[in-house]
């Protein structure tokens, strides 16, 4: 990227980040994800014992001086358990993408690259998941991780039914997207001269794909890293609504699963908290990531 | 256009076939062995046997080249026994086999019979009896070489065979063991089975895939067959969201129109902003939130299907929970066809605004809003997953997930496979509609 940026003329990142910096809507939304970021990386560390800090006489507690958000149904303060979710919300929205992005582009740069055989067989792959609703597939991913533990044995090993299993199940999902942007998009770019100069020139086709198509396709994944991060909140919202998301770590989900009966007997903050964190931050990403395709889109201008 | 049909027809065979592959994979081969779940543990492996047996899930898993031991007791009757389907036929009770040198496991009741249907797998002559069994070699482990191991079998008549394991090493040696057994004398045929190509396809995958085309799954709870199932559970499923769709496609029109009638405007400008809040609220917040709003208007309808009426609140909270993402897609779809020619040639001729917006505009946008419709009818079924839990509704989604704890694989993956079917057919029937009311698409 900042090999492209010090061509002559403006890159098309360059030219976004140019743009976006103007922005200032997109700016301030940016401020907002990246202070989730901070506060998902600092509140583990800044409070450790929160999980063990009952306190049965102020079991939910309307919100006081002492505690700004009230407690919980165990005396636990709310606003720290807000903020220790942003823990889980923030990890679980970048590992499905960490999963999901390189996946969905290798396979929609393979795919439309080489055609043939190796497009119909990626083509009806996602077709293939694609079809199965979004959601059913997500509960259905987490209950055949159910018992899973991959590698076993090894110092790599993964717990599939823990947080694991919930960015393998978010990862297995969203790359579909990806791909068929990707794919879409890789099979206009193979066709443009620079790519036509390449071939000629004798590069081979790995050389190409990563020298020349995958650069020119990247910034559709950045885009749907947007959409992926809002997808992957919603869901572990609702899997952990479902009992089967994150299991020992305080999530907005869990919040609002606790709080289900809360409402009716009058105690609001714990659903306000949780909900007005995922709204913020779910309306950061949508806003930022319109903007962000439109600074890196040039033909939606 | 037949041509266009057939070929899209046959990418939704692949499709579907796709799907049944992906549905074995996760739920028969990733999730693994789920009987612990129905099979009362203190029964023993016999229960466990009788259950795996059952469904099917002692079979191997893509295709079978298994032989098997088969016993034929013709002590009473001339019926056949084979160890195969051991835990569930009569026959099982008319024969036990008891290992006798060994005591049995804690908890396991008939430690012959477990041997006996670890036997099934992957028999021939020569496969030595100790690698059959992944748990316990049959024979004498080398340690204890001084007691030399007894088979008993006890037939129906009450003989009891007693065979000398000292020298049995292999399935072959064992068939040859109980059938020169001085007791024996004709009343138990021990033989190995021939792999005939029929059997090929007695495997987990191809009755798998038998199930899923015919819809002849079980409930490992309750042996009700999928269909019946979703017969019986649909109808409350389909209460919530035919209403919630009809209504909320019509509330997404009406509001559409509006804004793409002021398009530019103030109301415009306002509905695409509360829109966008609106799709950020997590899906959840509005289910809390309609009960307690209901909670306060009415007490009684808040949850469950005390009376018909209750269903209406989450109705209600579907409709509006859909309405922001459908209000944006349609007043999108309604705008790029308000920018084309035709519409400015008419507003030129001095047509009113609100004569073009429904005589043409409308009519023309058809085909989007159709396809929309059309991918949304596979939710119909399945849709109100999280609402039904809420609310206490027992339609499909709830059956889903109550399955998915309870771990009654059949119905996970009859649900799964239904809804993708629907899902599939009606994209097969958007594209066909396309191409019979849109002459310009075609398949390349």
């Amino acid at each position: 990227m900042n090999a492209m940026n010090t061509t002559m003329g403006r890159s098309l990142w360059g030219n976004a980040v140019v743009r976006l910096r103007r922005d200032k809507t997109a700016l301030f939304c940016f401020a907002v994800i990246v202070i989730y970021a901070a506060v998902a990386v600092v509140s583990p560390i800044v409070f450790p014992h929160w999980d063990a800090s009952y306190n049965y006489r102020l079991r939910n507690a309307p919100p006081s001086f002492h505690h700004l958000l009230g407690t919980d149904a165990l005396g636990r303060s709310v606003l720290v358990k807000t903020l220790l979710g942003a823990h889980v919300s923030m990890t679980v929205g970048f590992m499905a993408n960490i999963i999901a992005i390189p996946l969905g582009l290798l396979l929609g740069a393979f795919a439309g690259y080489f055609g043939r055989r190796i497009d119909d067989i990626i083509v009806w792959f996602y077709t293939t998941v694609a079809s199965i609703p979004g959601i059913i597939l997500l509960i259905a991913l987490k209950f055949a991780f159910a018992d899973r533990t991959l590698w076993s044995g090894t110092p790599f090993e993964l717990d599939l039914s823990g947080m694991a299993g919930v960015y393998l199940a978010l990862g297995l999902i969203n790359w579909i997207a990806t791909c068929r942007l990707v794919r879409a998009e890789t099979m206009k770019v193979k066709e443009l001269d620079y790519v036509l100069a390449a071939r000629a020139s004798g590069r081979g086709d790995v050389a190409i794909l990563v020298r020349h198509i995958v650069p020119n396709v990247f910034h559709i994944a950045i885009i749907n890293f947007s959409l992926g991060f809002v997808g992957a909140i919603n869901a572990e919202v609702i899997l952990s609504f479902l009992n089967i998301g994150v299991q020992n770590l305080p999530s907005w989900g869990k919040m609002i699963n606790d709080a289900r009966m809360d409402l009716v007997v009058g105690r609001w903050w714990e659903f306000t908290s949780a909900v007005t964190a995922i709204f913020a931050v779910v309306l950061a990403w949508n806003i930022f990531g319109d903007r962000l395709r439109d600074a890196l889109d040039p033909k939606l201008k | 256009m037949g041509r266009y049909v057939i070929r899209r027809l046959a990418q939704a065979v692949v499709t579907v076939f796709g799907v049944m592959l992906v549905t074995f994979v996760l739920f028969r081969v990733i999730a693994g062995d789920v009987s612990s779940a129905y099979v009362n543990m203190k029964l023993g492996a016999e229960a466990k046997l009788a259950f795996n047996e059952k469904h099917k899930l002692d079979r191997p898993e893509i295709l079978n080249f298994h032989r098997r031991l088969v016993l034929t007791d013709r002590s009473q009757g001339n019926f056949m026994f084979s160890v195969a389907d051991s835990g569930a036929s009569k026959a099982a009770r008319a024969l036990e086999l008891h290992l006798a040198p060994y005591q049995p496991a804690p908890g396991r009741s008939s430690q012959g019979l477990t041997m006996a249907g670890r036997l099934v797998f992957n028999l021939s002559p020569t496969t030595p009896l100790a690698k059959m069994t992944d748990r316990k070699p049959l024979t004498a482990p080398a340690n204890q070489s001084a007691l030399p191991p007894f088979l008993v079998i006890t037939l129906s008549d009450g003989t009891r065979l007693a065979i000398n394991l000292f020298a049995v090493t292999t399935c072959g040696d064992l068939a040859r063991a109980i059938n020169g057994d001085p007791a024996n004398r004709g009343r138990l045929v021990a033989s190995i089975s021939r792999w005939t190509p029929a059997k090929l396809f007695d495997s987990q995958f191809f009755w798998h895939l038998y199930e899923n085309i015919t819809f002849s799954g079980r409930s490992y709870a309750t042996e009700q067959s999928i269909l019946q199932t979703i017969a019986e559970r649909g109808k409350f499923s389909l209460s919530i969201t035919v209403p919630a769709m009809a209504l909320g496609l019509f509330l997404a029109m009406v509001f559409a129109c509006l804004v793409a009638y002021y398009r530019g405007g103030f109301i415009d400008k306002f509905t695409v902003f509360v829109t966008v809040l609106g799709m950020c609220i997590p899906y959840l917040a509005y289910m809390l939130l309609g009960q307690w709003i209901m909670f306060n208007i009415a007490p009684k309808f808040a949850a469950g299907l005390a009376s018909p009426a209750a269903i209406y609140v989450p109705v209600a909270i579907a409709v509006v929970a859909g309405l922001g993402g459908s209000v944006r897609f349609y007043r999108v779809v309604i705008l790029n066809e308000i920018n084309k020619d035709y519409v400015r040639t008419a507003r030129a001729k001095g047509v009113p605004l609100p004569a073009i917006l429904f005589k043409h505009v409308l009519k023309n946008c058809m085909l989007p809003i159709l396809t929309e419709v059309i991918s949304e009818i596979p939710f119909l079924i399945m849709g109100a997953l999280l609402l039904e839990k809420f609310f206490g509704v027992p339609g499909l989604g709830d059956l889903f997930l109550t399955s998915i704890t309870s771990r009654d694989v059949p119905i996970i993956t009859g649900l799964t496979y239904f809804t993708t079917i629907l899902y599939v057919v009606s994209l097969l029937l958007t594209d066909i509609l396309y191409a019979v009311f849109d002459p310009r698409i075609r398949l390349q």
